[in-house]
């Protein structure tokens, strides 16, 4: 595989070097040009020296912590993206809250594909790139159908089974009006004992997980059904 | 009946008992010495009352020696002279009585014949009490036999001896029920400050049993038996506190070992599972080997995952309590096995919203495993159901699958078992073994209990899982 100057460069900081290299590897028969640093300093000189597109950042580094690492790279503009890689723990919520914008994580053991797949869903995302099979997006509201990731701007909501398959419907009929009738065919399509505001309660659920900000999206046609627009910005 | 009153029962019958001793020998001596001493009255007036009757009655009686009394003045209140004929008839010769006239008292008819004549036939006195028709007083009776055919009678009435017994008797009942009183009030009270220890060593005993092992007792007085037992349940709970304290240090470490090997072990999996990765991109080499190598590293990963998740559990992790509707987690069960196997027909119960105590995320966790276990131990297309209830205080979740079921239900909670290595379509069963483990210890940590049962006669799968229910 060729390398030329417009692939994306990546700053790989991770403190065990086997791994950094293993990542380096993966990410260059990808196509991109890898960078690797072993620490936080290294990293810093490295960051200020060139110019990179995203920075796969280890959250433990024995000279500093990764968050610092990134608050202190964070003030330089514009921002460049960061992949955390995390053991699953505790971190999690803690990165949770830190990620903006571009911003992801990875909890280790990972896959090396799914390293390469998140660090393409983030240039693709810095690229404001709305294509992609399986990808559905509207008004910042973005839904990957593979890795069945919701996300608005940026930031990962964590949906159930049923609260997926139910915004999957609203989205792809975005700015059509969806009765319950059609909604209950498609979401709830097995044998269950009466009604009883499921699909209320449901609504509900989703409007404090997806419309935690301005403008709302999902909206309810009274007696009839619902429909995810917005009413700003038509 | 409790020991305290039984032990009052006990004073109090011992001290009626005591009572009524006293009170009776008391009694009896009193009553014996005073008719006692009337009688040596009634007989040392025998030769005086004798003379006056005699000289009264002009008749001839051989006295003898019988009538050798002295003679004094007599307090005596009657006397009187007796024929006693062949037929057994007693005739009376003279009567005198002495004192107040009005009450002129008639000594014979007090006495029977029979007495008379058993007086008369043994030559021996006699002395009776008896009580005229006429009043209620009673009379201490003198039979004295003169001769074979006289007899001489004394009386002399019993009034005051009656009234000195009558009083004694008033005394005794008072003293006798002041005393069980007194003994009532004071025995309850000894019972009760003697029996406290026993009370704070209950109540000691409870906290324990209870799980407070930091509970000790105040030894009042080591020499007694009361002290004795204090400082042997001091002992005995100090030393299963100890025994508590180690163990659970022992299994911390144990666990904190397992939560931090799982961790250490994630690094070296991303090296193999990367390095296969690699490997499988890379043209030049298609050797299969290589995608055994990815998926066994893959499987390790989960595994330790799952593993990192029950070490967790086991650590006692603190779950994120909040009123979680298990009827919706009934219909995500559904979505979850329509997700892996579209093909299945799935019914579900739950009309009514039904909340319950629980960590959303760990509760959204066992349904996964729930279904990820129904996919990976049913045929495709096998039909679920899910029903959400309510029993007692609990909210009841059941899931129940209708495949060929299990054939040792005791053992699906425990860790590492898996029923069939091999799966019925012929690959391998590439569960973990833990996810009904986890599923266990999650419904534990919410104070919930689960049981696994056949769903139908011989075959299929039901869970019942039991979780209290939120306060609304």
């Amino acid at each position: 595989m060729a390398l030329n100057k417009n692939s994306p460069r990546v700053l790989v900081v991770d403190d065990e070097p086997g791994l950094a290299d293993l990542i380096a590897s993966a990410l260059k028969f990808a196509g991109f040009q890898p960078e690797v640093a072993t620490n936080g300093t290294a990293a810093i000189k490295k960051y200020l020296a060139d110019k990179f597109d995203i920075i796969i950042l280890d959250v433990m580094l024995p000279d500093m912590n990764g968050f610092d690492l990134a608050k202190k790279i964070s003030t330089s503009a514009p921002r460049t993206p960061i992949l955390f890689l995390t053991a699953k723990d505790s971190t999690e919520d803690k990165i949770r809250g830190l990620t903006v914008g571009g911003d992801d994580y990875v909890t280790k053991p990972f896959s090396l594909e799914e390293l390469v797949a998140r660090v393409n869903a983030i240039l693709r995302r810095a690229g404001n790139d709305a294509g992609g099979s399986g990808r559905v997006e509207f008004h910042g509201l973005e839904m990957d159908e593979e890795t069945r990731e919701v996300r608005r701007d940026g930031k990962l909501i964590d949906l159930t089974t049923t609260e997926f398959r139910l915004l999957h419907y609203l989205l792809s009929n975005a700015k059509k009006v969806v009765t319950r009738a059609q909604i209950m065919d498609y979401v709830w399509n097995y044998d269950f004992g009466g009604d009883s505001g499921i699909l209320e309660t449901y609504i509900s659920y989703l409007r404090k997980k997806v419309d935690f900000k301005e403008p709302k999206l999902i909206h309810t046609i009274r007696g009839f059904g619902y429909v995810i627009k917005n009413k700003e910005n038509p | 009946m409790s020991l305290k009153s039984r032990l009052l029962v006990a004073i109090i019958g011992l001290i009626a008992f005591i009572f009524c001793l006293v009170d009776v020998v008391t009694y009896n001596s009193l009553q014996t010495f005073l008719i006692g001493r009337e009688d040596q009255q009634l007989f040392q007036s025998v030769s005086e009352m004798t003379h006056e009757l005699v000289r009264a009655t002009q008749i001839n009686i051989n006295l003898g020696t019988n009538a050798a009394g002295s003679v004094g003045t007599t307090s005596l209140q009657a006397g009187a002279l007796g024929q006693l004929r062949d037929n057994g008839a007693i005739v009376t010769s003279i009567q005198v009585s002495y004192g107040n006239k009005t009450t002129a008292f008639q000594p014979f008819p007090l006495v029977t014949a029979a007495s008379v004549k058993l007086a008369t036939s043994s030559q021996q006195a006699i002395y009776v009490t008896a009580t005229p028709k006429s009043s209620s007083e009673a009379y201490r009776v003198l039979i004295y036999p003169l001769s074979q055919t006289y007899v001489l009678l004394e009386a002399f009435p019993l009034t005051a001896v009656n009234d000195t017994m009558t009083n004694l008797l008033h005394f005794e009942i008072y003293t006798g029920v002041l005393a069980v009183a007194a003994a009532i009030l004071i025995g309850l009270l000894a019972i009760k400050l003697s029996l406290s220890p026993i009370d704070r060593i209950r109540k000691a005993s409870k906290a324990v049993s209870s799980g407070d092992l930091s509970q000790r007792l105040e030894v009042s007085n080591p020499k007694t038996e009361i002290g004795e037992l204090q400082t042997d349940f001091n002992n005995m709970v100090a030393r299963i506190q100890e025994e508590f304290y180690l163990r659970s240090l022992s299994e911390q470490k144990l666990r904190e070992f397992l939560s931090d090997a799982s961790h250490e072990l994630r690094t070296p999996l991303t090296f193999i599972l990367g390095y296969a990765d690699l490997l499988l991109k890379n043209s030049y080499s298609q050797d299969p080997s290589i995608e055994k190598i990815k998926e066994q590293a893959s499987r390790m990963s989960k595994l330790i995952e799952e593993l990192l998740v029950l070490a967790r559990l086991d650590e006692g992790q603190k779950l994120q309590f909040e009123p979680v509707d298990l009827r919706l987690l009934a219909h995500e069960l559904a979505a979850d096995v329509l997700l892996l196997d579209p093909s299945r027909n799935v019914k579900v119960n739950a009309a009514e919203p039904m909340f319950v105590m629980g960590d959303s995320i760990k509760l959204r966790q066992v349904v996964t495993n729930f279904a990820s276990n129904i996919f990976n131990h049913t045929q495709e297309g096998t039909p679920v159901s899910v029903t959400v209830t309510t029993e007692d205080n609990y909210g009841v979740y059941i899931v129940s699958d209708y495949g060929k079921g299990v054939t040792d239900l005791n053992k699906i909670f425990e860790r590492f078992y898996r029923e069939n290595k091999v799966k019925s379509d012929g690959g391998v069963n590439s569960g973990s073994g833990l996810g009904l483990s986890i599923v266990y210890a999650i419904i534990q940590a919410h104070n919930g209990t689960i049981t696994a049962r056949p769903t139908e006669l011989d075959s299929g799968l039901t869970f019942e899982v039991k979780i209290p229910l939120a306060d609304r």
